[in-house]
C-alpha cells in the first residue's frame, strides 16, 4: 500500500513558481518598448530635420534665396545669423512690449521692453540639441527671423505669487490673515513650448546645498508624464512621434524668477542659437 | 488499558491540514538549499540587475528622451569655419556681402534709437530693485518696494490685487509734499468703517514723503515711513523709494520720461 501511496506521489506534477516567468515577461515588454522608442525617435528627430530643410527649400522662388555656395558659407551665415536676430528683436518691440532675447552665442539672455534692454543674464550652461547643428544653418537663420511665441507653459514657481486676504471685520482682527508667500523656497524650473514646436527648459544652476539633480529630474518626470499618454498613442499605433527640439539653459535661480515672472503669458522670444 | 480520547471530526481534519501544509513548506525549504548557495545568489542577483537596468533606461527614455541617438545620427554644420577662397574672388559673393553688412548695420542703428537718450528709470519687481539712466548710462540704482500681490476680499465681495503693473509707462506729473487721499482699501484692509469720498478722514500728510511722481492710473513713486521694508514687495501696486532716492529720481525724470517696469 505504502508503495503505491509513493509512485501515485511521484506522478503529481510540481507547482512550477511563476514570478519568474512575469519577470521575464515584463523585461521582454519593457526591452520591446525601448528599443521602439529609440528608434522611433532617432527617426523622427531625422525626419523632422529633412521636414524643416524642405520646407525652405520649397520657398526657394518666393524666397529669393542665395546660391547654395553663398548659402553654406560661414562668413555669410554669420551675418545672416545677426541680421535675424536683430530683426527678431525689433519685431518684439512691434508685438508686445515686454519680450526676451536670447543670445546663446554670447550666452545673454536679455528682458527687453519696448526695445530697450532693462535686464541682463549671465547663462551658465546651455544644451542646444545636435538637430539645430545638423539643418541648413540659413534656413535656421531664416526661421528665427521672427521671434518665437509662447504657447504654453511649465513651471515650479507661480508667475504671479498672489496671497489671498479676507479684509478684517472690525480693526481687532488686522493682521491675522497674513498667507506667507513660499515660493521663495522652491527651486526654479520652466519650461516654454513654442508654436513652431521648439522648446525652452530653464533651470536654475545647482546649488552644493540642495539636492537640486533630484527635484530636476522630479521637474521633467512630471513633464514627461504628461506627455506620456500621446507619445504611447502614437507608439500603439507605429506612428513616428512628434520631434521637438530642447534648448536647455541653466541660470542663477534669482534670475531665472526674475525672467520667468517679467515674461508674459503666450510672449515671445528672440533666438540667436549659435 | 489504553485510554481513547474522543475528538470531533473537524478537529483531526485540521490538524492533519496543518501537519500536511508543514511538511510541504520544509520539503520547499530542503529544495531550496539543495541548490548550491553560489549559483542562487548568481541566477537571482544577475536577473534582478538586468530587470533594473532595463527598468531605469526606460525611466531615463521617458523623462529625458534619447539623446545617445539623436547625437549619433547627425553631423554638426557648424564645424565648416573657413570661407572658400574661391568664393572670396566671386564678385557675386563680395556684392552680397556688402549688401548683407549694409543691412545689418542698418538694423542695429535702428534698435539702438529705440533707448531713450532722456532719462528714465527700470524696475524690477521681483527683486525689488530700481536702476536709474541718464543718457543710457546707470547713473544710480538701489532698494524699492512694489506690489505686494495680496489680494484683498472684502465682507461685501469687493477685490483688490496689490500688484504693480508691468511694461512701459510715461511719467504724467511730479508733486512735492503730496497728500495720500485714502482709497476705500485703505479702510477695509484696516477693518474701518468707509468714509464718505471727500471726508477729511481720507486725507493723510507726510507718509508719502517728500516727492511723488506719478506714472497714471492712480500709481505713484514715492517715499516711505517703513524704511526697513524697502526690498520687499509690500505695497498696494505704488513703487516706494528711500528718501535720497527719491529725491534722485525726482530730480532726474522729468514728465513724459520712461518707467520701465517688470
Amino acid at each position: 500500500m505504502e508503495k503505491e501511496n509513493k509512485s501515485e506521489q511521484s506522478v503529481k506534477p510540481e507547482k512550477k513558481n511563476i514570478l519568474p516567468k512575469i519577470l521575464i515577461g515584463i523585461t521582454i515588454i519593457l526591452t520591446i518598448i525601448i528599443s521602439g522608442a529609440i528608434i522611433l525617435s532617432g527617426i523622427s528627430a531625422r525626419k523632422w530635420v529633412s521636414g524643416f530643410n524642405q520646407k525652405y527649400y520649397n520657398d526657394t522662388l518666393e524666397l529669393k534665396l542665395p546660391p547654395p555656395k553663398i548659402m553654406s558659407d560661414p562668413a555669410f551665415i554669420r551675418i545672416q545669423k545677426s541680421i535675424a536676430f536683430t530683426k527678431s528683436r525689433l519685431e518684439l518691440t512691434r508685438v508686445k512690449p515686454t519680450g526676451l532675447s536670447m543670445d546663446l552665442k554670447d550666452s545673454i539672455v536679455s528682458i527687453e521692453i519696448n526695445g530697450v534692454t532693462v535686464h541682463s543674464s549671465k547663462i551658465s550652461k546651455i544644451i542646444i540639441p545636435r538637430t539645430l547643428r545638423s539643418v541648413q544653418p540659413y534656413f535656421l537663420s531664416l526661421e528665427l527671423s521672427k521671434p518665437l511665441q509662447i504657447a504654453h507653459s511649465f513651471s515650479t514657481i507661480a508667475k504671479e505669487p498672489i496671497i489671498v486676504k479676507t479684509a478684517p471685520k472690525d480693526s481687532t482682527q488686522v493682521g491675522q490673515a497674513h498667507v506667507p508667500d513660499t515660493s521663495n523656497n522652491m527651486p526654479v524650473y520652466f519650461q516654454l513650448a513654442f508654436t513652431n514646436g521648439f522648446r525652452l527648459s530653464v533651470f536654475q544652476e545647482d546649488s552644493p546645498n540642495e539636492s537640486c539633480p533630484i527635484s530636476r529630474m522630479m521637474f521633467s518626470t512630471r513633464i514627461a508624464f504628461k506627455e506620456l499618454s500621446a507619445q504611447l498613442k502614437n507608439l500603439i499605433k507605429f506612428k513616428i512621434p512628434d520631434y521637438q527640439p530642447e534648448i536647455v539653459i541653466f541660470l542663477p535661480a534669482s534670475e531665472a524668477k526674475t525672467i520667468y515672472r517679467a515674461i508674459p503669458e503666450n510672449g515671445f522670444i528672440a533666438f540667436k542659437l549659435f | 488499558m489504553k485510554s481513547f480520547v474522543v475528538r470531533p471530526a473537524f478537529v483531526s481534519d485540521l490538524s492533519f491540514t496543518i501537519r500536511n501544509l508543514t511538511s510541504k513548506f520544509i520539503l520547499r525549504i530542503r529544495k531550496f538549499f539543495m541548490i548550491p548557495l553560489l549559483k542562487q545568489f548568481f541566477r537571482f542577483f544577475s536577473f534582478t540587475l538586468i530587470f533594473l537596468g532595463l527598468f531605469i533606461l526606460a525611466g531615463w527614455v521617458l523623462v529625458f528622451g534619447i539623446p545617445v541617438t539623436t547625437n549619433l545620427f547627425f553631423n554638426s554644420n557648424a564645424q565648416i569655419k573657413v570661407t572658400d577662397s574661391t568664393l572670396l574672388a566671386d564678385s557675386f559673393y563680395k556684392k552680397t556681402m556688402l549688401n548683407a553688412n549694409k543691412e545689418l548695420k542698418k538694423l542695429e542703428a535702428t534698435y539702438s534709437s529705440l533707448t531713450p537718450n532722456q532719462a528714465y528709470m527700470v524696475i524690477n519687481t521681483t527683486k525689488n530693485h530700481f536702476f536709474l539712466y541718464r543718457k543710457k548710462k546707470l547713473i544710480s540704482e538701489g532698494f524699492c518696494s512694489s506690489g505686494s500681490y495680496i489680494q484683498l476680499k472684502s465682507n461685501d465681495d469687493r477685490e483688490w490685487i496689490f500688484k504693480t503693473p508691468k511694461g512701459v509707462r510715461t511719467v504724467t506729473g511730479k508733486t512735492t509734499a503730496p497728500v495720500w487721499r485714502k482709497p476705500d482699501w485703505a479702510f477695509i484692509e484696516e477693518g474701518l468703517p468707509v468714509p464718505p469720498p471727500d471726508h477729511q478722514s481720507r486725507f493723510e500728510r507726510g507718509v508719502l514723503g517728500d516727492y511723488a511722481i506719478s506714472l497714471g492710473d492712480g500709481y505713484l513713486i514715492h517715499g516711505t515711513l517703513y524704511k526697513r521694508q524697502l526690498g520687499i514687495p509690500v505695497t498696494h501696486g505704488c513703487i516706494r523709494l528711500g528718501d535720497e532716492d527719491l529725491e534722485m529720481v525726482y530730480k532726474t525724470l522729468s514728465i513724459g520720461s520712461k518707467v520701465f517696469i517688470y
